[in-house]
């Protein structure tokens, strides 16, 4: 009889083993820093201690083959006790602004997560998220704000405290953000990573005939190779380690 | 000792399989169920597609029952009409996208039958005539049927679903073995005669998809995912029997554009004796009837709210109470205000 439940179980487990799949997982450390950032957008000295870590993956188009110089990007990222900073250095052959002066053509042209510029994904894995825990927030190449769920918002209320800077940079642009630890839920005094991904979106302007709104070109992502949209699954999401050094 | 582990292993298999079965027949029969894409398409240089004239099909999706389409003798998704208006009857075409069109809708009158039946029961001579086509990125082609359709059978009154900004990029369509292809180009049009051809040969994946919901399943699960595998692509096409040669991506036209194209619609419209009046189901919301106005553009809104026991769920459709919903709130309003063909 204890044979014979051994084996069911054993049949049923290995028969949901199959069923499940499992994934590999990016990881990045990030240093801490001693030095005052300052969110301009410039290559500062004390970005020098750390490595550009590449976007390799390419989440849209699904098929076909990109060009460098279309898009490629990099980041760094540091951290000290009140901020996580990055440094996004994107090279792209046709930065693309739109302008929408009236208040139809910002409701219905501008459309935010198709323009130039850079998404990051956070998850701090708590089981208790707070109303303004921030999980995303959007980096728009020639606007001034920062945007949230997709939407154009000035940065009013808590998200206001997230900095940020931008620069044209060679052929592409810089950008420079801090965000400040209380909100994303987390600190590295007792937190030793917080899952992360970073998606940079591309649009050349080339509408698909005259009269229309251009959509994005491409997206390249840091964590995920399997085009999934990080906005439904955050599983796919890389993590980043709070290196404390020795 | 060893016999008897390995026939208790497979016994334990076997009931597990049959179990799942059961459960999943049982629990995700709408999902699961076979689909059927109704054949009634061909391409069109204008309008990228329409319906072939005296064609008909069966579609069945999730959320929708198997249902019979016939399409008339003059490409319509209507009951035969006249292009000749009969004296002293008000004509009104309707189209639009899949709502207007009605052919995707669990039940059976869409919102044109449905709005024909309510003037049948009044002593004025109405026509309703559907000239809708269902597909996405239909705006701009939709408005291209007035001149190429809609304006030959002489309607008094056009009720263009609201499109806003206009779309663009709707597909081609074709009928090719059995299954509905889409694409955009003769490339992509090789590629998903491609996947039909390539479907052929897999016997062994038919059968088990036919046959068990358990496999059905895992076949969704992977095709959730379609673009990572060649495999799911195939599956997709086989589940839905409908081979895409390549993903549609909806566009828009600049809300500037999409107004000067409403207005030229809107005069030419005029030229030939119909108002055109683009109406929106919906609640109006961003001051969109001023700009409307603004730009001299006559629009209607409905203001309804669907619940979710007017949706064809999981499908996105609305349902036969839906689409009556909609022929009630247009009875009304064109009651009201004499079809608005007083200047």
């Amino acid at each position: 009889m204890k044979t014979r439940l051994i084996t069911f179980c054993a049949t049923a487990g290995l028969l949901a083993l199959c069923c499940c799949g499992k994934g590999n997982m990016k990881t990045l450390a990030l240093k801490e820093t001693d030095q005052q950032i300052i969110i301009d957008a410039d290559m500062d000295p004390y970005w020098e201690n750390c490595d550009w870590e590449p976007l390799p993956n390419r989440r849209f188009p699904l098929t076909g083959v990109m060009d460098p110089k279309d898009l490629e990007a990099s980041f760094k990222g540091l951290w000290d006790s009140e901020y996580l900073y990055f440094l996004v250095k994107i090279r792209d052959d046709k930065p693309f602004v739109m302008y929408a002066t009236t208040a139809v053509e910002k409701m219905y042209d501008l459309r935010i997560k198709e323009l130039d510029g850079i998404e990051f994904y956070f998850n701090n894995g708590l089981k208790d998220k707070k109303e303004n825990t921030l999980n995303y927030f959007r980096l728009t190449y020639g606007a001034d704000t920062i945007s949230l769920s997709g939407q154009e918002r000035t940065a009013t209320g808590p998200f206001s405290a997230i900095k940020s800077s931008y620069k044209k940079y060679e052929d592409g642009y810089l950008y420079e953000c801090s965000i400040p630890w209380g909100l994303l839920g987390i600190h590295p005094s007792k937190d030793e990573s917080i899952r992360f991904e970073l998606n940079v979106i591309d649009n050349d302007g080339d509408p698909m005939m005259p009269g229309a709104i251009s959509r994005r070109k491409s997206i390249i992502t840091w964590a995920d190779e399997t085009k999934t949209n990080p906005a439904w699954d955050n599983s796919i999401y890389g993590t980043i380690q709070f290196d404390k050094g020795d | 000792m060893m016999k008897k582990t390995i026939k208790f292993s497979l016994i334990t298999v076997l009931v597990i399989l049959v179990v799942a079965e059961v459960f999943f027949r049982m629990y995700y029969r709408e999902e699961l169920k076979d689909q059927a894409s109704p054949l009634i398409f061909q391409p069109d240089s204008t309008i990228a597609y329409r319906h072939i004239p005296s064609s008909e099909g069966f579609l069945s999706k999730p959320g929708i029952a198997k249902r019979h389409v016939k399409i008339n003798t003059h490409g319509l998704y209507n009951t035969e009409v006249r292009q000749e208006k009969e004296p002293g009857t008000t004509r009104i075409a309707v189209v639009g996208a899949s709502f207007a069109t009605g052919i995707y809708m669990d039940g059976e009158k869409n919102y044109s039958v449905q709005l024909q039946d309510l003037f049948n029961k009044t002593a004025t001579k109405v026509e309703v005539i559907n000239f809708s086509m269902d597909g996405l990125g239909r705006g701009l082609a939709n408005l291209k049927i007035l001149e190429s359709d809609m304006l030959a059978y002489q309607p008094d009154l056009i009720l263009f679903e609201m499109s806003f900004p206009l779309s663009i990029g709707a597909m081609e369509r074709d009928v090719y073995k059995d299954y509905l292809i889409t694409y955009t180009n003769d490339s992509t049009r090789t590629i998903a005669k491609g996947m039909v051809d390539e479907l052929e040969d897999m016997e062994m994946f038919k059968f088990f998809y036919n046959c068990s919901y358990i496999y059905r399943a895992f076949c969704r699960a992977e095709i959730n995912d379609f673009w990572k595998s060649h495999r799911a692509t195939l599956m997709r096409v086989y589940r839905d029997k409908i081979a895409r040669g390549n993903e549609m991506e909806e566009h828009y036209m600049s809300t500037a554009t999409t107004m000067e194209l409403l207005k030229t619609a809107q005069d030419l419209a005029q030229q030939h004796g119909a108002k055109l009046i683009h109406v929106s189901y919906y609640l109006e919301k961003n001051n969109l009837s001023d700009y409307f106005n603004q730009h001299g553009v006559h629009s209607l809104f409905l203001n309804l709210k669907f619940e979710p026991k007017n949706i064809s769920h999981p499908d996105s459709h609305i349902n036969e109470s839906g689409h009556a919903m909609i022929a009630n709130a247009l009875f009304d309003s064109l009651t009201r205000n004499n079809f608005f063909l007083e200047p």
